[in-house]
C-alpha cells in the first residue's frame, strides 16, 4: 500500500501542496484531478522521490519511502508529465538505458524492449533518433520505459498525451490490466472520461489542498451530478467556464 | 500601411533572430540569454581591457619609455599582430559556435512560415540580426583595446599622430573581423550549396571542428611569425598566407608604414574582403532558400539499424569491458552523447583543435628554424604531439561531462534504482578512457610507426597510451556525477586567478613528460620502471578514490556554487 499523510510542499512560505492525504491499494487506480497549478505535479515529483516534501511523508508497504528510496525507487514506474529525452538517442537506446539503470538482465531487457516496441507501432522507428519522433511516439515511449521493469507502484502523470485515439483506448485497457495485477497506480490527467472509466477513486486539488475524494459514483450520487466532468467544475473549477468564454470572445473581437 | 506593417514585423523578427544567438547550448548553459550575453561580451571585453593595460605599463617603462614614439611604433608590431589575430580568432570561433543559428532551422520555419510573414521579410531579419552579432562581438572585442592600444604604444606623441594611430588600428581591426565573419557565414553556405541539406547536417561537425583548427592555427602561426621579421623584404609565404598579418599590414600603411613587407601584404585586403563579401551574399541566400525548403523534408539523422561492426564491437564492449548494467548504462550514456550531441561535439572538436593549433604551430616554427626533416627527429616537433593533444582530449573531455545536455532528461537517473553509485562513475571511467585512447591509437600509432619504424614509434606509442591514460585517471579523481546529467556553474575552474597557474601547469607537463619520453626512446629499458611507476600511481588513485568515495551513498545532480558569504559556522 502506498500512503501519503499530511503532504505538503512550500515555495517561498507559500503552499503548492497543502497537507495532502491519501492511500492507494495494491490493485487501485486513484484519479489524481485539479485545474492547472493545483500541485499535482508537485505531488507526483514527491512521490517518485525526486522533491523533497516540506512536511508530511509518503510510506510504501508500511516504511517511509526515505528510509530506503533505493528499494522503492527499484518498484517505481513513472510516466512524467513533459516528454523530456535524450533526443540524439533512438527509441530503443533509450529504452536500453533505462534497463540498464534498472539493473535488468541484457538479454531479457532486449526482448522486452523489441517487444513493447513492436506492439506500441514504434519498432519500424526504433533506430531513428527520438528528436525525429513525434509527440506521441515521445509518449509511447515514456511509458514504455516506466513499466519495462514490471513495477509495484505506477505513476502516470498526463499519460495521455499526444497519443492518439487507439493508443489511448490501449492504453486505457493497459491501465486496467496493470491494476487487476494488483500494481498501485496514481493517475494524474486532465482527461476526465478516462479517469472516470479507469480510476477507482478520485482525488480533486484545489490550490493545493484536498478539495474531495472519493469514489466516482459516490462523487456523483452526493453532489447529484451526472458525470465526473460536473463534479470537477462543482468542486475545483474556479471559475465559470461559460463567463470566461465570454469574456475570450469579448476580448478577440476587441 | 502594408510597409508599416513589415516594417514592425522586420523590427520583432530581428530582435528575435539576434535573441536566438544567446540560446546557444554552448553559451547558454542555465536558460538566461541575458546574462549568456553579458557573460560573452564580458568575455570578450576582458582581453581588449587587460593586454592594452601591460603594453601601457610596458611602453612607460624603461627602456621604451624613452623611446622616440615612431620606435615604439615598430617595437609593438608583436603586439599588434596578437591583438589583431585575438580578435579575429575569438569573433571567428564565437561565429562557429553559432554555426546552427546562422540558418534557420525547424523551429524557426514551424513557428513562422504559418504566419503572414514574407520571406523575404525572414531574410531581411535575419541578415539584419547577424550584423547585429557581429557589430556587438566587433565592439565587444574592440570597442576598448582599439584605442586603449594605440595610446599605451605612442602615448608620447602629438596628439594628431595619436588619433591618426587610433583611427588605423580601429579600421584594421573592423575590416579584419568583417572579413572572417563574411568569409565564415560564406564557408557554412557554400557548404550547405555543395553538399545539400541532409550531408551539410552530417557533415557540419566535422566542418566546425576543421574551422577551429584553421582558427587556432592562424592565431598561433601569425603571433609566432612576429618576431624577426623583416619589414624592408617581400612577406614570407607563410606570413602571406595568414590572413591576421593581412590586416596588421593595413594598420601599418594606415599609420605610414609603407615599407615591403606591408605594402605587399595589405595588396590582400581588398580582394580577400570583396570575395568573401561576394561568397557569403551569393551562398547564404542560396542556402537560407534551401533551408527553408527543406526544414521539414527529411529526419535529423539517419535512421538506419547499427552496422554488423557496430553491433560486433558493442558485443565485445559488453562482454570484456561493462558487464553490470549500470556500468554500460553510464558507459553508452557517455559514448552516445560525446559523439552525437551537438554541444559537445562542437566543445571536444574546440579542445582537440586547439591541441592540433599548438601541435602545427611547433612544426612550423620547426620549419622556420631549418629543420627541413623535423618529421624524422625523435627530439623534434613531432615528440610532445604524443603528449599535448592527450591533454586537449582528456581535459576537453572532462569539462565536457560538466556541460548539461537535456538537464530536464536527467529525470531518468534521479528515479532509476542504483545498487552502488561507483558502477555508474566506473562506467563513466570506462567511456572515457575508450574516448581517449580510440583515436589516439587509430590516428596517432599509424603515423610514428610508419615515421619512426616499429620498435621507436611503438615505444613513443606505449608511453604517450599509458602517460594519457594517467592523465585521465588523475582528472577523473573526484568524480561523483554522472555526466551531462548536473547543472552547470560558470566559472567553477576560476580561470581569471588561475590561468597562469594552468599555462605553467601546462608548460610543466609537456616539459617533463618530453623529456622522460626521450630518455624512454634512448634507453628503452627504462620503460620497464616508466610501466611499473604507471601501475604503482594508478593503484594509489584506485585506493584515495575508494578511500574518499566509501562514505557517499548518492550520485550529485545540483552543482552547488561557492557560497557568496563564507561564514565561519561558529555555533553557540
Amino acid at each position: 500500500m502506498l500512503e501519503v499523510s499530511d503532504l505538503t510542499k512550500e515555495y517561498l512560505r507559500r503552499a503548492v501542496v497543502d497537507h495532502v492525504t491519501f492511500t492507494v491499494e495494491p490493485g487501485e487506480v486513484l484519479g489524481y484531478l485539479g485545474p492547472n497549478g493545483s500541485g499535482k505535479s508537485t505531488t507526483v515529483r514527491m512521490l517518485t522521490g525526486v522533491l523533497d516534501p516540506t512536511s508530511g511523508e509518503v510510506r510504501y508497504l508500511g516504511r517511509g519511502i526515505r528510509e530506503n528510496l533505493l528499494e522503492y525507487k527499484r518498484v517505481l514506474g513513472y510516466v512524467p508529465e513533459e516528454p523530456f529525452l535524450y533526443p540524439y538517442l533512438t527509441g530503443r537506446e533509450y529504452l536500453q538505458l533505462c534497463g540498464r539503470l534498472r539493473g535488468l538482465p541484457e538479454g531479457a531487457m532486449n526482448e522486452k524492449i523489441d517487444a513493447m516496441l513492436e506492439l506500441f507501432k514504434l519498432y519500424g522507428d526504433r533506430h531513428s533518433p527520438i528528436s525525429a519522433y513525434s509527440k506521441g511516439m515521445k509518449q509511447k515511449i515514456l511509458i514504455s520505459a516506466a513499466l519495462l521493469h514490471d513495477p509495484e507502484v505506477i505513476l502516470f502523470d498526463e499519460p495521455l498525451s499526444g497519443l492518439d485515439v487507439t493508443a489511448a483506448m490501449v492504453f486505457r485497457h493497459l491501465v486496467a490490466g496493470l491494476a487487476r495485477a494488483g500494481k498501485i497506480i496514481l493517475y494524474s490527467s486532465h482527461v476526465l472520461e478516462v479517469v472516470e472509466k479507469v480510476c477507482t477513486r478520485v482525488l480533486i486539488l484545489r490550490r493545493g489542498r484536498v478539495a474531495a475524494h472519493d469514489s466516482v459514483d459516490r462523487l456523483r450520487s452526493v453532489l447529484a451530478l451526472p458525470s465526473l466532468e460536473d463534479v470537477f467544475s462543482q468542486l475545483a473549477a474556479q471559475e465559470d467556464p461559460e463567463e470566461v468564454a465570454g469574456e475570450l470572445l469579448a476580448a478577440i473581437r476587441g | 500601411m502594408r510597409d508599416s506593417n513589415r516594417i514592425r514585423q522586420f523590427r520583432e523578427l530581428s530582435r528575435l533572430f539576434f535573441a536566438r544567438f544567446t540560446e546557444n547550448d554552448l553559451i547558454c548553459l542555465d536558460g538566461d540569454t541575458r546574462a549568456a550575453l553579458i557573460g560573452v561580451v564580458s568575455l570578450l571585453v576582458a582581453p581588449g581591457v587587460f593586454l592594452p593595460f601591460l603594453e601601457y605599463l610596458a611602453f612607460s617603462s624603461y627602456p621604451l619609455a624613452f623611446a622616440p614614439w615612431h620606435a615604439r611604433d615598430m617595437a609593438a608590431l608583436p603586439n599588434t599582430v596578437a591583438h589583431i589575430a585575438f580578435s579575429m580568432t575569438a569573433l571567428g570561433l564565437f561565429t562557429v559556435f553559432e554555426w546552427d543559428a546562422i540558418l534557420p532551422d525547424r523551429r524557426d520555419v514551424a513557428v513562422l512560415r504559418p504566419l503572414p510573414v514574407g520571406l523575404g521579410t525572414m531574410f531581411a531579419a535575419r541578415i539584419c540580426a547577424l550584423f547585429g552579432l557581429w557589430i556587438v562581438l566587433t565592439l565587444a572585442a574592440d570597442g576598448v583595446s582599439g584605442w586603449f592600444f594605440p595610446v599605451a604604444v605612442v602615448q608620447n606623441a602629438p596628439a594628431g599622430i595619436l588619433l591618426w594611430h587610433i583611427r588605423g588600428h580601429m579600421m584594421a581591426l573592423v575590416v579584419a573581423n568583417l572579413f572572417i565573419f563574411l568569409a565564415l557565414v560564406g564557408i557554412q553556405g557554400l557548404l550547405m550549396s555543395l553538399l545539400g541539406w541532409r550531408r551539410f547536417r552530417r557533415w557540419s561537425p566535422c566542418a566546425q571542428f576543421l574551422l577551429v583548427v584553421l582558427l587556432l592555427s592562424q592565431f598561433f602561426l601569425s603571433i609566432g611569425q612576429a618576431w624577426g621579421i623583416h619589414t624592408h623584404a617581400p612577406p614570407p609565404p607563410l606570413v602571406a598566407a595568414l590572413p591576421p598579418w593581412w590586416f596588421t599590414a593595413l594598420n601599418e600603411t594606415q599609420i605610414g608604414w609603407h615599407v615591403p613587407l606591408f605594402v605587399n601584404l595589405t595588396r590582400f585586403v581588398p580582394w580577400a574582403l570583396a570575395l568573401s563579401a561576394a561568397l557569403s551574399a551569393v551562398t547564404y541566400a542560396l542556402s537560407y532558400r534551401r533551408s527553408v525548403a527543406r526544414a521539414f523534408d527529411e529526419h535529423d539523422a539517419s535512421s538506419g539499424a547499427p552496422s554488423r561492426i557496430s553491433a560486433f564491437l558493442a558485443r565485445t564492449v559488453n562482454r570484456l569491458l561493462v558487464r553490470k548494467p549500470a556500468e554500460r548504462a553510464a558507459f553508452y550514456f557517455v559514448w552516445q552523447t560525446v559523439t552525437r550531441n551537438r554541444a559537445h561535439r562542437t566543445l571536444m572538436a574546440a579542445w582537440i583543435g586547439a591541441g592540433m593549433a599548438l601541435v602545427l604551430q611547433s612544426v612550423t616554427a620547426a620549419m622556420a628554424a631549418g629543420n627541413h626533416r623535423w618529421w624524422a627527429d625523435q627530439a623534434g616537433p613531432l615528440l610532445p604531439a604524443f603528449i599535448v593533444l592527450p591533454i586537449f582530449l582528456v581535459t576537453g573531455l572532462r569539462y565536457s561531462f560538466t556541460v548539461p545536455s537535456e538537464l530536464r532528461a536527467n529525470w531518468l537517473f534521479r528515479v532509476s534504482a542504483a545498487e552502488d553509485p561507483a558502477e555508474y562513475v566506473a562506467g563513466v571511467r570506462k567511456a572515457a578512457l575508450l574516448l581517449v585512447v580510440a583515436p589516439l591509437l587509430s590516428l596517432l600509432a599509424p603515423v610514428y610507426l610508419l615515421l619512426w619504424g616499429w620498435k621507436t614509434g611503438g615505444l613513443h606509442v606505449l608511453f604517450g597510451t599509458v602517460s594519457a591514460w594517467l592523465l585521465l585517471e588523475a582528472q577523473l579523481l573526484s568524480l561523483e556525477k554522472v555526466p551531462f546529467t548536473c547543472s552547470y556553474v560558470p566559472g567553477k575552474a576560476n580561470l581569471k586567478s588561475w590561468w597562469t597557474i594552468y599555462v605553467l601547469g601546462y608548460l610543466g607537463y609537456v616539459a617533463l613528460w618530453s623529456w622522460l619520453d626521450l630518455r624512454i626512446l634512448k634507453s628503452p629499458g627504462l620503460m620497464v620502471w616508466f610501466l611499473l611507476g604507471a601501475i604503482i600511481a594508478r593503484f594509489a588513485m584506485e585506493r584515495h578514490r575508494r578511500r574518499t568515495d566509501a562514505p557517499k551513498s548518492d550520485l550529485v545532480f545540483d552543482e552547488r556554487p561557492e557560497p557568496a558569504v563564507r561564514t565561519l559556522e561558529l555555533q553557540g
